[in-house]
């Protein structure tokens, strides 16, 4: 009787104790799992900062783009109404105050990084230019820039507005 | 590293969008040149080259038939389903051995799931360049109406580029999920997309958390916002050539110029009642220079695009009879795509389906941020966020004055923690008192008080030196624990708020409406007191320093001080702000002239320390006006 008691007894203690090795391993598998979510966490935070710090560099240089790009057509009407002064034969003289006021205009804007994109007889390249029209010209090699419809900026180094241009076939 | 981030992708017929869930919600990814969307366009330059995006539309008309846009009209279509597409483009389309639909440039043929591969693979790069980390997998979306060739060809396209298409979902559910509306249970959505180029309506049924279902579509392929873009260039010139009788339809540069001027105004319509198109020098003649100058008004505008809306009415009223349901079964309505943003497009919306759409999401943007949200329950990272919750409350502890100091404003996401450095407001003060409350309001009697306690023991020290550290710790449950630890003596007293001594839903809002209505009260109230206790303790280091001067102050001078002193004490037992203000000002400078020439007689011997603007003594401290008051 005492044999069967002691043997029974050494049945449960075995019992419990695979019981706790199994809750220790379910355990150790939940603490791997919070681990690995809690450094999860800490890197997409960490990732977060970095990203932030290159978007402010990146809002500063360019906080005042939405009011260059504005501006821009403002210049544009200025460039427009020259070409038509010198299609009609106006005389330099007569139009010099506008002429200054336009290159007020230009220098406020180059002060505040933007500058031309030079395209005039250059290869067509669609990074810095933006195709409107083929012309077929006898002279001219194919993919060059014949004619500049619309000027084009740069702010910083990146491609404010692409040059407007007439492509020869 | 392990989990790796799923991207979501809108391939669209116009435009392509990426985004991809941050920090448990969508962002979009920006392409390399800065922009949100992406062109979906291709060309193939005479050398090979490819350019895929921006940079491929700006050589479009230069390189016409080497360049791709609208691919998406060919993707597993066969060639004889597409005949009357491929004479609208100026690429060729040919047709492949099994009768397939390909795309013929630059002397090679292509079919349209590798065209919309280069799409994806710009896509990608862009992607991996954004987020530092590789990327190889995505969720890519297709219209509801798109076959199983259709599909196939999306998925296709995507292995192509390098990326496994974890899972294809119908543009409408994608626009659902970025509203949340999955989480819905047995609703019926309409979703109105109206892009660029092609017009959809989608009905779907949600029927439990997850379970999505397309019960029909219908649209037009051909009507989009290029075409309300068109009318307004048709009219400019019209009424131009009215006016001037000039003919500006052969005049490649106005007419470029009348378009960006268009499309400008059409999107300022959607929140002005009135632009104007103003175009100087748009053309000359014998006459002279010409300019181009009108007003465009909301309801002209209106006018002029009526039949194009209207054309959205039958499709809607079909997709209702398929799924075989009315407009009054209709619990929710999406809106997709930019022009949505107008107006009158969104009454129509409203109109066909009888509830105010949704339109809180970004509609260029929706689908690809549901395809993301998507991608983010597939990995595992949609769920987790879900967990954070916010303090609805500022959370603080009354300081001198009887105001509020805040430790946690509202808004914050918990768990977190806060401490802060608090000193005492009298001398011998040798316990603190530590009142917690929640709230907007400047003056602790109109917040909540949550809790109360007091630090005892400490040792008897002039006002502004000792230091309490009161920390506010708030757990996942939104359980606090407020302690106050004397820095000196190492004594720790805390006390334990759990989340259900705070206030209720309605009171939080309550409060918050409160707080507003009282703002500039509050603020005056605040001032005021700041400047009291900045009096208060002024006088008290204007004492001091005079005492510990002693003879070394000329007896003249220690009068003239001694007279301020008084005068700041009447005017901080009356009520008069700038009364305060004035006396203190006074005082101040008395006090430091004094101070001043101390230190050029004394010079070498250790001079006793000039009182600091008021703010107490101390570097440690912060904020030494907000003092926790001795309990009486």
């Amino acid at each position: 009787m005492e044999q069967a008691k002691k043997e029974h007894k050494k049945e449960k203690e075995h019992k419990h104790a695979e019981a706790a090795q199994e809750l220790l391993k379910k355990k150790d598998g939940e603490i791997e799992e919070l681990k690995d979510k809690y450094y999860r966490a800490l890197a997409d935070l960490d990732n977060f900062k970095k990203r932030a710090v290159i978007e402010k560099e990146d809002t500063i240089a360019f906080a005042n783009l939405t009011l260059i790009e504005a501006l821009l057509t403002v210049l544009d009407s200025f460039e427009r109404a020259f070409d038509l002064f010198k299609q009609a034969g106006q005389k330099e003289e007569d139009v010099m105050g506008i002429a200054l006021i336009k290159k007020q205009f230009e220098d406020v804007i180059l002060k505040a990084g933007v500058s031309q994109i030079e395209a005039q007889g250059k290869p067509f390249d669609p990074n810095f230019h933006e195709a409107v029209m083929k012309k077929k010209t006898e002279g001219a090699s194919e993919g060059t820039v014949l004619e500049v419809l619309q000027k084009g900026y740069m702010m910083h180094n990146r491609v404010i507005r692409p040059v407007m241009v007439v492509v020869s076939e | 590293m392990g989990k790796e981030k799923i991207i979501g992708i809108d391939l669209g017929t116009t435009n392509s969008c990426a985004a991809v869930i941050v920090g448990g919600e969508p962002v979009v990814i920006p392409s390399s040149e800065g922009e949100r969307v992406t062109p979906s366009v291709v060309s193939i330059g005479k050398d090979g080259t490819r350019t895929v995006g921006r940079v491929a539309k700006r050589q479009a008309v230069s390189n016409a038939e080497n360049t791709v846009f609208s691919i998406k009209r060919f993707m597993g279509r066969r060639y004889d389903e597409v005949k009357e597409e491929s004479k609208l483009v100026p690429y060729k389309v040919v047709e492949g051995s099994k009768g397939e639909a390909l795309v013929k440039i630059a002397d090679k043929t292509y079919s349209p799931p590798e065209i919309s591969a280069m799409i994806l693979q710009k896509i990608k790069t862009d992607a991996e360049a954004y987020l530092g980390e590789k990327v190889t997998k995505a969720v890519i979306t297709v219209p509801a109406y798109f076959n199983d060739s259709q599909r196939q060809a999306t998925k296709d396209a995507g292995e192509v580029a390098g990326l496994e298409v974890v899972r294809i979902i119908n543009e409408p559910t994608a626009a659902s999920l970025a509203y949340g509306l999955e989480k819905k249970k047995d609703e019926h959505i309409a979703v109105f997309d109206f892009g660029g180029g092609t017009f959809d309506i989608s009905v779907l049924e949600v029927w439990e958390e997850g379970g999505c279902k397309v019960l029909s579509t219908n649209g037009d392929t051909h009507l989009g916002g290029d075409d309300l873009d068109q009318k307004i260039m048709t009219w400019l010139i019209d009424e131009f050539k009215k006016e001037t009788g000039i003919d500006l339809k052969n005049d490649r540069m106005a007419i470029q110029r009348l378009k960006e001027a268009g499309e400008k105004a059409k999107c300022e319509l959607s929140t002005t009642l009135e632009t104007e198109i103003n175009l100087p020098f748009i053309t000359a003649d014998q006459t002279g220079p010409k300019h181009l100058v009108k007003k465009l008004t909301r309801s002209k505008l209106e006018q002029l695009v009526d039949d194009l809306i209207e054309r959205t009415s039958r499709p809607c009223e079909m997709a209702l009879s398929d799924a075989k349901l009315s407009a009054a079964k209709m619990d929710e309505v999406v809106l997709v795509g930019g022009q949505t943003r107008m107006p009158l497009l969104q009454e129509k919306a409203k109109k066909l389906f009888g509830k105010e759409p949704h339109k809180g999401v970004n509609p260029d943007e929706v689908v690809a941020l549901g395809a993301a949200i998507q991608g983010g329950v597939l990995v595992g990272d949609v769920k987790e966020l879900v967990l954070l919750d916010v303090t609805p409350l500022s959370l603080g502890v009354e300081t001198l004055g009887s105001v509020t100091t805040v430790l946690i404003p509202r808004n914050t996401t918990i768990p977190t923690s806060k401490s802060e450095v608090f000193t005492t407001a009298a001398d011998g003060q040798t316990s603190v008192e530590v009142h917690v409350l929640q709230g907007e309001r400047t003056m602790a009697a109109d917040n909540k008080t949550l809790g109360r306690f007091h630090l005892v023991g400490m040792p008897p020290a002039p006002r502004g030196i000792p230091q309490v550290e009161v920390t506010f710790d708030i757990d996942r449950n939104g359980i606090i624990n407020v302690s106050a630890k004397d820095k000196g003596t190492a004594k720790e007293q805390k006390i334990t708020i759990t989340a259900s001594s705070g206030l209720s839903k309605d009171e939080v809002e309550k409060m918050k409406k409160e707080a507003q209505s009282h703002e500039a009260d509050d603020k005056k109230k605040r001032e005021e007191i700041e400047i009291r206790n900045q009096a208060d303790s002024f006088v008290y280091t204007a004492e001091k320093t005079i005492k510990e001067a002693g003879d070394k102050i000329d007896k003249a001078v220690k009068e003239s001080i001694e007279k301020r002193i008084s005068a700041l004490k009447s005017a901080l037992s009356g009520s008069d702000v700038s009364e305060i203000k004035k006396a203190l000002e006074d005082l101040q400078k008395e006090l430091y002239e004094m101070s001043a020439t101390l230190y050029k007689n004394a010079a070498g011997k250790e001079a006793p320390e000039p009182g600091s603007q008021g703010k107490g003594e101390g570097d440690k401290t912060i904020d030494a006006d907000y003092e926790i008051k001795d309990n009486k």
